[in-house]
């Protein structure tokens, strides 16, 4: 137990220092796809908190994304407000929306759920499009352009996108091993025993969707700043909500690292595998939401932890035994 | 007083009503047995005492005060623990953070050092499982976790919804002495329960239902020479059966 919190702990430090290095050494490209990579890890992150833990397939989640994005984008055009003060704006607003709907729609389950939030998510984008004198209606929205360089734009994008990531899995983290946690996995394994074991159910799925869609809304926050120009069609885009669901499922869903993990292994996927037909890109989506729903339904990270750390320390083991049996008989 | 007392309460789904104008008292420390035959309405019965559902009439006190229309989690922090009849563990945790987590919620003190959760996993005889997930459990030992977990909540009446059923006679045996043995602690115990061995062992009560009806409320012995619950529930068979050993006794 020591030795693999150890472990986890050296992989963090790792993963911190290239995460902070790798920016400043990248080409403007990778450095674009790396801050997609981390912008998807948050959303899968987000998303993991009501639908890993808590059991709650939110697949119309990006409304929040949508949300925090036109949060950010009006409040930064129409009445000036600085980018900060914007963003974490944007970010409660999304909570607060999820605060809201929470009480009607958490009361639905399955598959019932799923749809309930794509219909949010259609309804929002349709108001959003209604609302021309705020949001632009079709035409779009464009976001003050930042008087800095545009490399150091870049990076300050990148690196405020990577808080946003540590912040919500150190979230994460912490929840999964507090009695909210625990409340949160029972009410995922059975929501009526979950009730008769006192946990006031409504009030922590609520709870746990709110922070869902807090860090939500402010990956769609820095997302709209990042592009200074956002439609309607893109930021409430399902092929968003698609995307950040099967990165989950691909990682693990219900773990802490896996939305982490998933989002890089996506990336990569997407890049060097099927990159080479654009044309072909939801395709992709579709293939590979098959494939890790019939061989990877537990994710990778647990696939991992199973198929290929245990083998490798039983390897080792072997090694050892071997190892000291030789030892003695040379004695012998 | 009595502790809980359920007035004319009625559940109706759709046409079928699973209880009827139910009333009954529960006393304080005693062991109150509920029978009836298949859909009387008596699983209906404890999911109405326990705010799992709400009645369509009739009302339900606990320490004389009203609980129907309560949320569950509410009626589980004011001492009313539940075990299900067909067992509902929560997949994903191990057998001690099973009954951890009833520790963390269901007592009205919001700290574990109050409840002993290894205390409880002894007294269940699951110590040395308390690290497994419950996906590993035989049937048995789910029973007995859902006992442990409603142990946790710390309650003062606890609804029992046929924890025998299906288990061995050795088993049967054990758990009766569980029951007991927390009822000696103080504990009211609400017991529906199909296995009249259980039954005639352990309660001081019975209620027997019948199409969401109360049938009679007596003594174990004297309701199983009811004519009216030979007649809907025990059987012919039954009435025989123990008029016969009565007999063989006799001669
Ligand atoms: N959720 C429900 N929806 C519709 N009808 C229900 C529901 N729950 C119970 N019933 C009906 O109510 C009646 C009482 O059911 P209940 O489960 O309370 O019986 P029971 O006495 O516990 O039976 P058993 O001994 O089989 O456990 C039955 O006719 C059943 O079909
Ligand atoms: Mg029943």
């Amino acid at each position: 137990m020591r030795n693999n919190l150890a472990a986890v702990g050296i992989w963090v430090a790792v993963l911190f220092l290239v995460l902070t290095t790798l920016p400043l050494i990248l080409s403007g490209y990778w450095l674009k796809i790396l801050t997609n990579i981390i912008m998807f890890a948050v959303l899968a992150q987000s998303c993991n908190i009501i639908s890993g833990y808590t059991g709650y397939p939110a697949l119309g989640n990006v409304v929040f994304f949508g949300l925090g994005a036109y949060s950010t984008a009006i409040l930064m055009n129409r009445i000036g407000a600085p980018f900060p003060l914007a963003l974490l704006a944007a970010g409660l607003i999304s909570g607060l929306y999820a605060a809201v709907l929470g009480l009607p729609i958490l009361k639905t389950k399955g598959h019932y759920f799923v749809m309930a939030t794509l219909g949010v998510n259609e309804a929002t984008r349709e108001l959003v499009n209604n609302l021309d004198f705020l949001t632009g209606g079709g035409i779009g929205m464009s976001l003050p352009i930042p008087d800095r360089s545009i490399q150091s734009f870049y990076i300050l994008i990148y690196f405020t996108m990577l808080v946003i990531l540590v912040s919500c899995t150190l979230l994460v983290h912490f929840v999964s091993r507090s009695p909210f946690g625990f409340a949160l996995r029972a009410i995922r394994a059975n929501e009526q025993a979950a009730g008769v074991m006192g946990i006031n159910t409504t009030l922590c799925k609520t709870g746990a969707w709110v922070a869902s869609a807090f860090f939500t809304g402010l990956a769609g926050g820095v997302y709209a700043y990042w592009l200074t120009y956002i439609e309607s069609q893109v930021v409430f885009s399902i092929i968003i909500g698609v995307k950040f669901f099967v990165i989950l499922l691909l990682g693990g869903a219900g773990t802490v690292f896996g939305p982490l993990l998933g989002a890089f292994m996506f990336q990569i996927i997407d890049q060097f595998i099927w990159g080479a037909f654009p044309e072909f890109h939801l395709g992709v989506l579709g293939l590979l939401m098959i494939m890790v729903v019939i061989f990877v339904p537990n994710g990778l990270l647990r696939l991992f932890e199973t198929r290929i750390w245990f083998p490798a320390k039983g390897l080792f083991q072997a090694l050892g035994v071997m190892g000291t049996r030789a030892g003695r008989s040379e004695k012998g | 007083m009595a502790l809980l007392q359920v007035k004319d309460v009625t559940v109706g789904f759709g046409g079928v009503k699973a209880l009827n104008g139910l009333s009954f008292e529960v006393n304080q420390g005693e062991i109150f047995g509920v029978i009836g035959p298949n859909g009387a309405g008596k699983t209906t019965l404890l999911n109405v005492v326990s705010g799992i559902i709400r009645p369509s009439a009739g009302e339900i006190l606990y320490r004389g005060r009203l609980v129907s229309g309560l949320p569950t989690h509410t009626i589980t922090r004011l001492g009313v623990g539940r075990v299900f009849q067909i067992t509902q563990p929560f997949h994903g945790l191990t057998v001690r953070e099973n009954v951890l987590v009833g520790a963390y919620f269901g007592t009205r003190k919001s700290s574990t050092s109050t409840v002993d959760v290894d205390a409880i996993l002894e007294l269940v005889g699951m110590d040395k499982l308390a690290s497994r997930p419950v996906s590993e459990l035989s049937v048995a030992m789910r029973k007995r976790l859902e006992f442990a977990r409603a142990l946790a909540l710390r309650p003062d009446l606890l609804l029992l919804d046929e924890v025998m059923a299906g288990l061995a006679p050795t088993e049967v045996d054990y758990l009766t002495g569980i029951v007991k043995r927390i009822n000696r602690e103080g504990i009211t115990i609400v017991m529906v329960e199909h296995v009249m061995r259980a039954v005639m062992a352990t309660c001081r009560r019975v209620l027997v239902m019948h199409l969401g009806k109360h049938l009679a409320v007596d003594a174990p012995e004297a309701v199983t020479r009811d004519n009216r619950v030979i007649e809907v529930y025990l059987g012919r068979r039954y009435a025989e059966r123990m008029a016969g050993t009565a007999g063989e006794k006799r001669g």
